[in-house]
């Protein structure tokens, strides 16, 4: 049964790690008060962080299609003038997200969630060049940029998001705080409930179908290996 | 009164030569103070409008002066380097937005600005034709650089190799124009702009290259490769290439040439401006963070001390001239003495005859001064685009 119970959990980080998920938990309904700050993310999690947070006093956009994984993804200059109009940019950092090294956007507006994390980091030694998708090859060499699989970091990337809207706007910054708290609950009890679940596996080698769970084999202090199952 | 204008003009219009050459004399020596003074007034007025409008300007210890030039008007020799990781600092204080400048490299002449697109909010500049930087490889025109180069979005500019026979040096790059600018009358119309991070490919801290194949590997180490120069680099960013384009090393560590610190707080950015300051104050400091308006009332002190030397010396000749057109006069009316003794053997009163003598100067120097005032009241209007086609 804890088994099964560990599979279920796996299986839902394989998906929210990689590909954009259009389901979301029901952000806490706010009324909205005139025009709306555009809040561009690059990733499911901080487009989830964000809605929950900033609820409908922002617009969250987060223009990846979903079949394309969001870290390898390439936009084109119609969505990068989207980028420069933001009013705010959400990035996970770690690495996250190589097109940012190709493209012009306003750094005053951009921030980088992870950044209070820095220190946790986890860099990647062996990188298999590979391909699974439209998106092309593409390799998982250099800082493993799947922070969001520890909740811990999880909520700090929150926080970060929760500032940052609370900068842009500081009219709303008690409905942000409150929704944050919501979530940082939400979020740690995951995180209690992961503990639990992985304390039954203590040092069984266990086998990941692609090379993203860094952060979560490093939370939980799990004997995690990686295969490729991309077409090479 | 009537008849002795008439006469003194009739008497000008025979002596055409003389008369032209004494009216150029005079006006010479009237529009030179006047003319020098309106143009130098509106240099300094340029200069300073520009520097008045950026707050704070941070970069490498060395030549104030350079450093501002450079950063204002991109003109001067590039000042010592700083790293991006400046900007980053600025940012990270919360006290101001930090734009980024690289300007060391230039497009067929005209400076290449590498800067963040803040730059464009900050300066106020708008887009005429296309639109604004947005990947790699793109460039922005200014719109005399536009101009002169005949382009527009669409074509192609090659940025100059920094040593001709440097041939292991940086190779040029092919950028592709994306937007024209508006014209606002400042060095930005002359400008190339283009984002940070093509600035450091053109510098060579990025590049992109073909897959290598394993006879073009010298060395492998780990996941350290060497491969021999038979690699071929790409000089364009394309939307095929442009996957394979990649920087070696920490962005903080890349090289800027300055960060324009625009200081936060509508209320108070006084206040962020000073705060900012005090943090660039110490001793141990690499970087300098300087008023750029401080620097350039300093620099223009020395000019207008400079220009009142011009000035005493343009009175001085003006002084000269006026007893040499003086002694003309003189040596005039000696030479016409037969003809004064004319006018008084067919009636002309000595009132009469002193009358057109003196309506005579009159015309000359009514005429002069006509002709001095609409030179300097052209320079005036003028001045401006006189000064930035022959000065920024």
């Amino acid at each position: 049964m804890q088994y099964l119970r560990f599979g279920v959990l796996f299986i839902a980080l394989s998906i929210s790690s990689c590909y954009p998920s259009s389901g979301t938990l029901s952000p806490k309904a706010i009324r909205p008060l005139g025009e709306r700050p555009r809040v561009f993310v690059v990733n499911y999690p901080l487009r989830y962080f964000a809605e929950r947070i900033g609820g409908d006093y922002i617009e969250v956009h987060f223009p990846v299609p979903a079949d394309i994984d969001p870290a390898f993804w390439r936009p084109d200059s119609q969505v990068i003038r989207g980028f420069q109009e933001a009013d705010l940019i959400l990035l996970n950092g770690a690495g996250y997200a190589k097109w940012l090294q190709m493209v012009s956007l306003p750094t005053s507006r951009m921030v980088n969630t992870t950044e209070a994390v820095r220190k946790k980091y986890i860099l990647v030694k062996d990188g298999v060049t590979h391909q699974h998708g439209p998106e092309g090859k593409h390799t998982h060499a250099g800082t493993a940029f799947t922070t969001w699989l520890d909740p811990t970091i999880a909520i700090a990337q929150a926080r970060s998001v929760k500032d940052a809207l609370a900068k842009l706007s500081p009219e709303h910054a008690s409905v942000f705080e409150a929704n944050f708290a919501e979530l940082e609950k939400d979020l740690a009890a995951l995180d209690a409930e992961f503990e639990a679940v992985f304390a039954g596996v203590g040092q069984q080698p266990l086998l990941a179908s692609h090379p993203v769970y860094q952060y979560l084999a490093q939370r939980y202090g799990l004997n995690l290996q990686s295969v490729h199952l991309g077409t090479r | 009164m009537n008849e002795c204008l008439y006469i003194a003009w009739r008497y000008i219009c025979f002596h055409k030569t003389k008369t032209a050459i004494l009216v150029a004399a005079i006006t010479l020596i009237i529009y030179l103070p006047a003319g020098v003074d309106a143009l130098v007034d509106e240099s300094a007025g340029q200069l300073r409008r520009r520097a008045h409008s950026t707050p704070l300007i941070i970069g490498a210890k060395g030549s104030e002066t350079q450093l501002v030039l450079n950063s204002l008007y991109f003109e001067s020799e590039p000042p010592a380097t700083t790293t991006f990781a400046e900007a980053d600092r600025v940012q990270r204080s919360g006290l101001a937005t930090a734009v980024p400048l690289l300007v060391r490299y230039r497009a067929e002449k005209h400076p290449i600005v590498g800067t963040t697109i803040e730059y464009f909010d900050f300066r106020k500049l708008r887009i005429r034709q296309g639109r604004l930087f947005g990947m790699l490889g793109e460039c922005v025109l200014g719109y005399d650089v536009a101009k002169a180069l005949r382009l527009e979005p669409g074509d192609s500019l090659l940025s100059d190799p920094e040593q001709l026979f440097d041939i292991a040096g940086v190779y040029p790059l092919k950028m592709r124009v994306v937007g024209v600018l508006e014209p606002i009358d400042s060095p930005d119309d002359s400008a190339v702009f283009v984002d940070l991070k093509t600035a450091w490919i053109i510098a060579g801290l990025g590049h992109g290259h073909q897959d290598l194949q394993e006879k073009e590997l010298l060395k492998k180490e780990g996941n350290r490769q060497t491969a021999n120069a038979s690699v071929a680099t790409y000089t364009e960013i394309t939307p095929e290439n442009m996957h394979t384009f990649h920087f070696h090393g920490e962005p903080g560590t890349f090289p800027i040439t300055a960060v324009i610190a625009i200081p936060h707080g509508e209320q108070d950015p006084e206040k962020s401006l000073t705060l900012l300051l005090g943090r660039y104050q110490s001793e141990k400091e690499q970087v300098q963070a300087v008023v750029p308006s401080t620097v350039m009332d300093g620099l223009l002190a020395t000019i207008l001390r400079v220009r009142t030397f011009v000035l005493a010396g343009a009175l001085l000749l003006g002084i000269a001239t006026i007893l040499l057109v003086v002694l003309v006069f003189m040596l005039s009316l000696r030479l016409r003495r037969e003809e004064v003794a004319t006018l008084t053997k067919i009636g002309g009163s000595r009132s009469r005859i002193i009358g057109i003598l003196a309506c005579e100067v009159f015309l000359v120097i009514v005429s002069s001064g006509a002709i001095a005032t609409a030179l300097t009241l052209a320079t005036a209007q003028f001045g401006e685009s006189l000064i930035r086609w022959f000065l920024l």
